[in-house]
């Protein structure tokens, strides 16, 4: 049993090795894409705040917030790779956005249902919209927005998961914290941009 | 031993990690982290904010890490926008010194009077931060950076705080005060 162990320890420690040794055509596309939410300053803090806010709301928020930011992600990623675009600042709005629902965590206020709808649905469509993949053909365009599309979601979905079932006050003074933190660093570059 | 040795290989892949630096979004976050750990007088006035905040105990405790980043901003907006503000480094030094005599005096006014104090404290710290901003290499990464760098302070000064459930700890911590106050009367004299 032991043997079996150690051999079953080094195998899985060679899979990445493995992993890396093959390569798929696209599939470096679609994971770049599924980082791009990652790697986009302003997409990462406003999409983190805003899944803080929707999981400090509980399941009910979920369904509001999930549902419209699925639909508009989806539509502003069809923008982004057509290459059309909403006519608004993205960072500003992201940043706009990002200061509010970091300010609604930290006062632990839960808004009506319309609100969640609201910002969930402008979220997306800004993230989605902001997404466009310079340099790309048609084909791993629509590869790496899959990706994108992926990566967004499972971070609101993974990080709205993670806050749901926090109910100790301890930890629900951790996230009004993250909550402020959010709102603090938002309103310093928003500050810049507007000045 | 098992541990032990888990933890020192971790060690180890930290610092392979360190042997890339980035510029950009993770050269931002690094100088706007550092940014209030390079200066003592940030330090000692950000653990005074949380050692007072344990000494009051609740709310203040969890309402100050919530409060300060916010009021913080403000004065990190003022110092974005060039809006000068007198006496910055003095106001910095002062926070050291008189949060430093709360925690030593083991003071308890109002919370509206604490809160009042330490946002007053706050907005000096945020325009000194704020100032630094525009020529970070990723702003929003550098204000990230500092934000967080400050509550993790604050953090460690509640943590440090906790210890006054036990008599050496109150002791301890009042100790810790009287060594702010002093640093802080150092800066302050400095700073004038």
């Amino acid at each position: 049993m032991r043997r079996r162990t150690q051999a079953l320890v080094l195998t899985v420690g060679w899979l990445p090795q493995l992993a890396m040794a093959h390569t798929m055509q696209g599939m470096g596309k679609f994971y770049g894409g599924m980082l791009h939410p990652l790697t986009v300053p302003h997409q990462t803090l406003a999409l983190l705040v805003f899944a803080l806010l929707v999981g400090q709301g509980g399941v009910r928020a979920m369904r509001f917030a999930d549902s419209a930011f699925l639909i508009t992600l989806t539509i502003g990623l069809v923008m982004a790779g057509s290459e059309l675009s909403l006519g608004i600042p993205p960072q500003t709005v992201l940043l706009s956005m990002a200061t509010g629902c970091g300010l609604l965590v930290a006062l632990q206020w839960s808004p009506p249902p319309w609100l969640y709808i609201v910002l969930g649905g402008a979220l997306g469509l800004v993230i989605g919209a902001d997404s466009s993949m310079d340099g790309y053909s048609p084909g791993d365009t629509i590869i790496a927005l899959m990706g994108c599309w992926m990566g967004t979601v499972l971070c609101l979905i993974l990080v709205a998961g993670v806050v749901e079932p926090l109910h100790r006050p301890w930890q629900r003074i951790a996230v009004r914290v993250l909550g402020s933190w959010g709102t603090a660093s938002a309103m310093l570059v928003l500050a810049m941009a507007l000045r | 031993m098992r541990i032990l040795i888990v933890a020192l290989l971790s060690l180890g892949l930290a610092f392979t990690a360190n042997a890339h630096e980035g510029g950009g979004i993770v050269g931002g976050f690094n100088s706007g982290f550092m940014h209030p750990l390079t200066g003592w007088d940030h330090i000692a006035a950000m653990v005074a904010v949380g050692l007072w905040g344990a000494i009051l105990g609740a709310p203040a405790i969890w309402l100050l890490p919530v409060v300060f980043p916010l009021v913080m901003a403000v004065g990190g907006a003022l110092g974005v926008a060039g809006v000068p503000l007198p006496g910055v480094e003095i106001g910095i030094a002062a926070s050291a010194l008189v949060l430093g005599a709360m925690v030593l005096l083991a003071a308890r006014p109002p919370l509206g009077v604490a809160a009042v104090l330490v946002g007053c404290f706050a907005i000096f710290h945020g325009h000194a931060h704020g100032t630094e901003l525009p020529h970070a290499a990723n702003p929003l990464a550098y204000a990230v950076g500092f934000v967080l760098a400050t509550g993790l302070l604050h953090l460690s000064g509640i943590t440090f705080g906790l210890l006054t459930r036990w008599p050496i700890g109150k002791t301890l911590v009042r100790v810790g005060g009287a060594l702010i106050l002093l640093a802080g009367a150092i800066f302050f004299v400095r700073a004038v």
